[in-house]
């Protein structure tokens, strides 16, 4: 026996974000605000702020154009501008059509009945004029081995839009970059310029050691999306500016766990309970001092018990959910003072605001409407002791199932096509009114992960945290103007597979395109052109996902996991 | 499955509305009408409707109602259906070629319905159950490839042991067994009588073999429990499908002769007035 293969532990940077960021780079990089005006004793020498800069970071080159980052993308990365200027678009929006994505419009009776005659035989074929680009509004051209989208037209747009532009030392793109929300402007190069980019494990690490960038991104975030969060959510609708003002400034921002999820849950179900919940960060814990209202702002953290020796989960909080207030509500109106009653531990990477206790008390719970105070808790309920009680008092869902759901990170998908296969015949209506719908191209398989009787097919969610569209070059992986829904524009997608192979479900299918006649399409080297392919969620027919709707049995539907309650109620229908 | 108030709801409603029918038919006969044309012209349109189910399914991308709401159309329909039916017949066995292969039609419709419907209730759960999920058009490709599999393993037990006993075995026990689906009604039926044959097989092989030869025999006994899995699979799917091989042929025949039937009647409708 040889013995088992003894390799260098994986570090940190192992991957840097860019091979060719040289000492020359870093220098210059370094007598630039704000890296001249940091500490670097703040760093400790395992993670010197050369080190992120070398390896968090890479220079980026842009024409006169070039699009830098869209509305409505999901990034993971800041910019700083090193030269030359970017043009940011405050108003109007650019159309989609400019931005590389196509528009959804629903489709008549007779643009509907005509897929009964127009479908193709062959599969995936395409319209060859469109594949060409023409009459595109962009134009596409790969530099040192990446693809950029640009604008045909720059001057008409300076005319038609009010823009913006950002000079030298600007930073852009950190909120959405740190708090993976979609980006709130569209930024187009103006002039040749050079963007150093910076991706957010760097951010984080420089916020985490740097007192100004923290307190810079900190400032920048309350001042952009901090009070129109707590204006969206029920609690705080009710208070004026001023009083919301002082709620935001008492509110403190915490982030937990792995930035990266989607590359290690898969590795982590297989772990047994106790070792999953070592990698879950206690937000909160049962039992502890309720020091304040938790809102989660991004990410899903775990609602959990403790059992005997077990911490059965309870439910998920997702993104505008809240955790404590039954506690804070209890503490406020009786003299008995409790802890959290439950756990909240993040799931993945998961960003929270906390509010404090005093605030909560003395601001936001006397102006709360009575109909809007939660029920009050009922404290040492007996059948409390046992699991699946703890588990069904939450969703009403199996106690395994739900474990299933939290642990496969179904729990992302808005739309996921849930399957009871103990109600499917097998008749597969679903795949063929799918075909029909799509060119008579199946968009998912029915087949999937199974927990008893519920499979979860392999078609797209439509995720609240959409990895697959973080770095599409061409923005042709985009969430639709119509409902949201994730969808591709087939004529920007370059068939580079970055979503394919981001996707942690396996939920997008890579194709090879025919034209009319059925043959292959091939480039210049005589390689197929590739196309991602996936569920649209029938965002272009009449009558919504035709999947679930040609369904005889009422064996599938396609659910949002942030609402369980309608899920328990459809599984145990009889 | 269970019946709920609402299984009672519209069952209740669709006996109701034939029993309508029925005192609607006594009373025209009262009446000295002929009531067959009224119960007919309701059959016949019932009929129509309960087909349009099936076009429903082919234009899945019209917003015409969830397919779902209505497959439950048909079923309490076709229980109206029925009852209009017996009462159109005047609860008797028609005479005449035409009315007979009519009936005989009908009954095969309504027979392969209910036994349809029994069907679908009762065997995706045992499909739940019992092996991995698998897509039907793709169970020959796994047959064929556990059957290479197998045949792999006896050729390599040879190799590897230097005796035939597993060769053997597998030669005249199984080959053949493993060629195409088999044991189709025990699946059906749930017997298990071939899946405990086949374990006693196993069982008593193992007494002749050497620790080399039961560790291949355990791989070959793995395989062969797939094999029955998608045997199971095979049966209880086809099933599922085969139904309505008999349940749609049956219905547009039965749809022809009562267009056949209508003319017929109608041209003929002075004289039996």
């Amino acid at each position: 026996m040889d013995g088992p293969l003894v390799i260098q532990r994986p570090m940190r940077w192992d991957n840097p974000f860019s091979t060719e960021m040289t000492d020359e780079d870093v220098d210059r990089i370094m007598t630039l605000e704000p890296f001249c005006n940091m500490d670097e004793s703040g760093f400790p020498p395992s993670m010197s702020l050369r080190d992120i800069v070398r390896n968090d970071m890479r220079i980026r080159n842009y024409r006169h154009g070039d699009i830098v980052v869209r509305r409505g993308d999901y990034g993971n990365s800041a910019f700083m501008v090193l030269s030359g200027a970017v043009r940011v678009v405050i108003n109007p929006d650019l159309p989609d059509a400019l931005l590389g994505r196509q528009t959804e419009k629903k489709r008549g009776v007779f643009g509907a009945l005509k897929q009964l005659w127009a479908n193709p035989d062959m599969p995936e074929v395409r319209d060859v004029a469109r594949l060409k680009g023409g009459g595109a509004e962009t134009g596409q051209r790969v530099r040192d081995g990446e693809t950029h989208t640009f604008l045909q037209d720059v001057p008409s747009i300076m005319k038609d839009y009010h823009t913006e532009p950002l000079r030298e030392g600007t930073i852009f793109g950190e909120i959405a970059a740190l708090g993976r929300t979609p980006r709130t402007l569209s930024l187009f190069a103006d002039g040749d310029t050079e963007l150093l980019e910076i991706r957010w494990q760097g951010i984080r690490d420089i916020r985490r050691r740097d007192e100004a960038f923290r307190n810079h991104i900190d400032k920048l975030y309350r001042e952009r999306s901090l009070i129109h969060h707590l204006r969206a959510l029920p609690l705080f609708q009710h208070l004026d500016d001023e009083t919301i003002q002082t709620v935001a400034d008492a509110t403190v921002f915490e982030t937990y766990g792995e930035f990266e999820w989607h590359t290690s849950f898969k590795k982590l179900a297989e772990l047994t309970g106790a070792e999953r919940l070592r990698h879950e960060p206690v937000i909160a814990g049962e039992g502890e001092y309720v020091d304040g209202l938790f809102l989660i702002r991004t990410g899903f953290a775990r609602v959990s018990r403790h059992v005997n020796h077990g911490d059965p989960t309870i439910s998920f909080l997702g993104r505008g959910e809240v955790y404590g207030l039954e506690e804070l509500v209890h503490n406020w109106k009786n003299d008995d003072q409790i802890p959290y009653q439950n756990s909240l531990r993040g799931l993945g990477n998961v960003d929270v605001l906390r509010v404090p206790t005093k605030i909560v008390e003395d601001i936001v719970l006397p102006n709360l409407p009575p109909n809007l105070l939660p029920a009050p808790l009922v404290l040492d309920k007996p059948e409390a002791d046992s699991i699946q009680s703890v588990t069904e008092e939450g969703s009403g869902l199996d106690t395994g199932l739900l474990e299933f759901l939290v642990e496969n990170r179904i729990i992302n998908g808005r739309a996921t096509m849930l399957i009871n296969t103990d109600r499917c015949v097998r008749c597969d209506d679903c795949v063929r009114a799918c075909a029909a719908t799509h060119n008579n191209n199946p968009r998912f398989a029915r087949h999937g992960r199974r927990y008893g009787n519920v499979m979860i097919a392999n078609a797209c969610m439509h995720c609240t945290d959409p990895v697959c569209m973080i770095g599409c070059p061409t923005g042709a992986i985009h969430r639709s103007s119509l409902q949201g829904q994730v969808v591709i524009n087939d004529s920007a997608c370059i068939g580079c597979a970055t979503c394919a192979n981001s996707c942690p479900y396996d939920n997008i299918r890579m194709v090879a395109v025919r034209d009319e006649n059925g043959d292959f399409v091939l480039d210049e080297a005589n390689a197929p052109i590739m196309k991602s392919t996936k569920c649209d969620l029938c965002v272009d027919q009449m009558g919504g996902p035709s999947c679930e709707r040609a369904c005889p049995h009422d064996a599938l539907r396609r659910v949002n996991m942030s609402d369980l309650g309608p899920i328990a109620e459809w599984l145990n229908q009889s | 499955m269970t019946l709920t108030r609402k299984h009672i709801g519209r069952f209740g409603i669709a006996f109701l509305a034939a029993a309508a029918i029925y005192f609607l038919h006594g009373g025209m006969q009262a009446a000295l009408w002929e009531p067959a044309f009224v119960t007919g012209w309701i059959l016949l349109g019932g009929m129509l409707i309960l087909t349009l189910l099936n076009t429903r399914k082919k234009l899945p991308f019209l917003p015409l109602a969830k397919v779902r709401n209505w497959v439950k159309l048909h079923v309490y329909l076709g229980w109206f259906v029925v009852g209009t039916f017996l009462i159109h017949i005047d609860f008797h066995i028609p005479n005449g070629w035409i009315e007979t292969t009519m009936a005989v039609l009908f009954v095969i419709v309504a027979l392969s319905g209910v036994i349809g419907a029994f069907l679908s209730k009762s065997l995706p759960p045992r499909l739940t159950r019992r092996g991995e999920e698998v897509i039907f058009e793709r169970i020959p490709i796994f047959m064929t490839q556990l059957r290479e599999a197998a045949d792999d393993l006896a050729v390599y037990s040879v190799e590897q042991t230097t005796s035939t006993s597993i060769a053997d075995f597998y030669a005249e026990r199984l080959r053949d067994w493993f060629t195409r689906p088999r044991d189709y009604f025990e699946h059906i039926m749930e017997l298990g009588g071939r899946r405990f044959a086949l374990k006693q097989e196993f069982d008593s092989m193992e007494r002749y073999l050497n620790d080399t030869e039961k560790e291949v025999l355990g791989e070959l006994r793995a395989l062969a429990e797939k094999k029955s899995d998608l045997d199971y699979h095979y049966a209880l799917q086809k099933t599922l499908k085969g139904w309505l091989f008999i349940h749609i042929p049956a219905t547009y025949g039965l749809l022809a002769l009562a267009v056949v039937h209508v003319i017929l009647v109608h041209a003929f409708a002075g004289m039996s007035l």
